[in-house]
């Protein structure tokens, strides 16, 4: 096999005959990127190039904007879990359990064990699907197209649990305020979880060997898109990007909900700060979910009901929440999903405010770094931020 | 009864100054803010929750104060009080060295509301005063990009999320009616 | 073959070519390139067709990121005006014959958006739709069906917007204009391509 690595000489003797870095004469231009664009997902970046740098970018937000915090406002509580999870496209369960914990806070309701056990359960599965989604636009954007293929194969078994479980592919419109909508279909239905959850753990090394520890990704990302820990706190950069630049905040140690507390995890943290640390973060805690679902799966569903015992939930739709307002936020693969609720005593919220990662990960930060990026490299930027574009529109 | 009034109000002030601050981590925090900032008003919610209410005129210089303890500016919502004819702005930080979330909450006048920037304190502030400026109209001096955002500049005008502003009229004028639904009685609407 | 439906309109092909036109017919539809421009959430249920699973490329379907190479534009979920124009000038590059594909019920009626103010609530009006595909997220099997749909609605010679978009031209173009109000096209889609 011949040597794939280049000597170091010869590539600073390309570096210095590349054109791109030392344009020949001053040639800028206006190059509108996306949202016809498979990478941007719907977004669209004004680039300022010159030549192959880009010289300013400018966020262009907006393209799925539906008005959801409008129309919460007008639907009844349950109708607006069917409504408002359809924020987060790819983990559609984080907008569900922070609307309902937001409820629940509000209400006063001590959640039964099992609805707990159930709903931790079905967030680390939503995470894991999340990733298996982030590999492959991650591996489509830097062309290892297989490893795409396969994630998307496996991200399949996690879709069939799904719908046994919920009815639902992607929309599962699972968790209700109170617990979750019905029970777990049965002792075949872990087993097939724990087969799914052994078999993506075998296949991580797959994984390794063709993107993870792959020479045309090290080189696509090391030293691209790099921000320290102070630019990352000032602007609010939360998840894996933040644990990337050697912060270890993670919302479930920080402000521990569900069974959090009781699991045994790490938080990976690295101090780069660049693509490639945001890379191997993520590498990192593919391995720690599928950890957590073991452990979660060893627990067992503990016994008893799945909804909260409550008369007022007997008429649904004139279901009222006491006034008053709560916060609630839980990690999300992109980063801190929050939700601000205020309720003023009817049977509709009086506002519902959700905070998505990328409406920092999305505007202000990708701006400054794809300040002086090459054109090919904003796709690389763009994917280790995980932006989400559905979160700054709503 | 205006003087009722007043001793209701003087009656539940006292109350609310009463409860002393529990000797906690998070009661620690707001009596160390309190302190710095006499002029604002705090209160422990519950474990790792603390609120602030600050009078709009200072809110600058209470959250230069609050930015030495959180380090993060996480969302600055916008909630539309109709009837007191007013906006109150939650600005929704974290800290990450204490793991704290706090409510830092001001109220200004709906007619014309101004607010300064807290841009200089945390650029990611201008994504969330963009987003405050277009759905409410609230203007923050000193932000250089406020204007059409995420909608179209013809949404952009009527700032939707403002409790007086009809979506459901808005669309009929926009894209017709030929789209309700009724029930099978034809009286309510079925969403 | 003289009861085809679309002999009443007019025809963009050359005369001498109708002999030929069973054969463009089997052509077309065994090679739909899609555009690859996912409007909304039904996008997320692309990927699973396109991988191992579902597989749509042993029907000859690809994605394609260029719009003047492709045939099939799929509008995967709801579209907001400032997608719309997007869509619009996006359809409009795309060559002749070109077939709209809908995801959901969005692009329908409106779906679960009917009374926000910034979904468009009847797609048709502004673009030539030739299958719709009911259900909120449609699975992936639903977007299977509706692409033999449009395949054998091709074999029929019955998927003709693009014929329509040409012939009621003033109609579409009036509806667009309604929405985004006049000159629309000189001030904003100037900009993103110049040669408009």
């Amino acid at each position: 096999m011949a040597n794939l690595e280049v000597p170091k000489e010869l590539r600073e003797e390309a570096r210095k005959h590349d054109m791109y870095l030392t344009p020949i004469s001053k040639d800028t231009y206006e190059l509108f990127f996306g949202p016809q664009h498979m990478a941007t997902e719907n977004f669209s970046i004004i680039l300022k190039m010159d030549g192959n740098r880009i010289e300013r970018a400018i966020v262009n937000p907006g393209f799925l904007h539906r008005g959801f915090e409008k129309l919460a406002e007008q639907r009844p509580y349950f109708t607006n879990i069917a409504l408002i999870l359809r924020i987060c496209v790819p983990e559609s369960d984080v907008p569900e359990n922070i609307y309902s914990m937001a409820v629940d806070e509000i209400m006063g309701w001590e959640v039964p064990e099992r609805a707990i056990w159930i709903r931790t359960t079905v967030l680390e599965m939503a995470r894991l699907s999340a990733w298996m989604f982030w590999i492959m636009g991650f591996g489509n954007e830097i062309g290892l197209y297989t490893a795409g293929q396969w994630a998307a194969a496996y991200r399949e078994r996690l879709m069939r649990l799904f719908e046994e479980l919920t009815g639902g592919r992607v929309y599962h419109i699972y968790t209700v305020p109170g617990g979750v909508r019905r029970d777990i279909p049965g002792d075949r239905w872990l087993r097939q979880l724990r087969d799914t959850v052994e078999y993506i753990k075998s296949k991580l090394k797959d994984f390794d060997e063709i993107l993870f520890d792959n020479y045309i990704m090290f080189e696509r990302t090391e030293g691209v898109g790099v921000m320290d820990k102070r630019f990352a706190l000032k602007h609010a950069v939360t998840g894996p990007n933040l644990r990337a630049v050697g912060v270890p905040y993670d919302v479930r140690k920080d402000d521990p909900y569900y069974l959090y507390p009781e699991l045994d995890f790490e938080v990976p943290v690295l101090k780069e700060g660049d693509s490639l640390a945001r890379v191997l973060v993520r590498r990192y805690e593919i391995e720690q979910d599928l950890y957590i679902l073991e452990q979660l799966l060893d627990m067992g569903p503990p016994s008893g009901p799945y909804m909260v015992q409550d008369p007022k939930l007997k008429n649904l739709p004139r279901f009222k929440v006491p006034a008053g307002d709560a916060y609630a936020h839980v990690e999300s693969t992109k980063g801190d999903f929050g939700v601000y609720m205020v309720s003023n005593g009817t049977h509709k919220p009086y506002r519902v405010h959700f905070r998505g990662p990328s409406q920092s990960h999305g505007v202000t930060v990708l701006e400054e770094l794809l300040k002086g990026a090459r054109l090919a490299d904003v796709p690389v930027i763009l994917k280790t931020l995980d932006n989400c574009p559905p979160d700054i529109d709503r | 009864m205006a003087v009722n009034d007043n001793k209701v109000e003087t009656v539940e002030k006292a109350e609310e100054k009463k409860p002393e601050l529990p000797n906690t981590k998070e009661g620690n925090l707001v009596r160390e803010l309190l302190e710095k900032a006499p002029y604002a008003e705090g209160s422990v919610r519950r474990e790792k929750r603390i609120e602030f209410r600050v009078p709009a005129e200072r809110i600058h210089e209470f959250l230069e104060l609050a930015s030495e303890t959180f380090e993060m500016l996480m969302q600055i919502s916008v909630v539309d009080w109709l009837k007191e004819n007013e906006f109150e702005l939650v600005y929704q930080l974290w800290s990450v060295s204490e793991s704290v979330h706090a409510f830092v909450k001001t109220r200004v006048p709906r007619e014309n509301a101004k607010l300064p920037t807290v841009m200089d304190i945390w650029p990611v502030a201008e994504t969330y005063e963009r987003e405050a400026h277009e759905f409410f109209g609230i203007v923050f001096e000193g932000n250089p990009r406020l204007g059409p955002f995420i909608l179209e500049p013809r949404e952009y005008e009527k700032h939707p999320l403002r409790k007086d502003f009809n979506t459901l009229s808005y669309v009929k004028t926009i894209y017709g009616e030929d789209f309700d639904r009724y029930d099978e009685s034809k009286t309510n609407y079925v969403i | 073959m003289s009861e085809r439906k679309n002999d009443e309109f007019i025809s963009y092909e050359l005369k001498e070519f109708k002999l030929f036109e069973p054969l463009f017919r089997w052509a077309r539809k065994k090679s739909l390139w899609i555009v690859a421009f996912c409007t909304g959430c039904g996008g997320i249920e692309m990927p699973p067709l396109a991988t191992a699973r579902y597989d749509f490329e042993r029907f000859g379907i690809m994605p394609n990121p260029a719009p003047r190479m492709g045939d099939l534009f799929l509008i995967t979920g709801y579209v907001t005006p400032k997608t719309l124009k997007r869509i619009i000038i996006t359809y409009e590059m795309m060559q002749d014959p070109k077939y709209v594909l809908a995801h959901g019920s969005c692009p329908i009626n409106g779906g679960v958006y009917w009374d926000s103010y910034n979904v468009v609530k009847q797609l048709d009006k502004y673009i030539p739709i030739d299958v719709a595909i009911a259900g909120c997220m449609p699975r992936a099997e639903a977007v299977m069906q509706g692409i033999m749909d449009i395949i054998r609605k091709i074999e029929n010679g019955e998927a003709d917007g693009w014929k329509r978009y040409r012939e009621n031209y003033e109609w579409y173009r009036k509806n667009q204009d309604e929405l985004f109000g006049e000159g629309w096209r000189e001030k904003d889609a100037k900009r993103w391509l110049a040669w408009l």
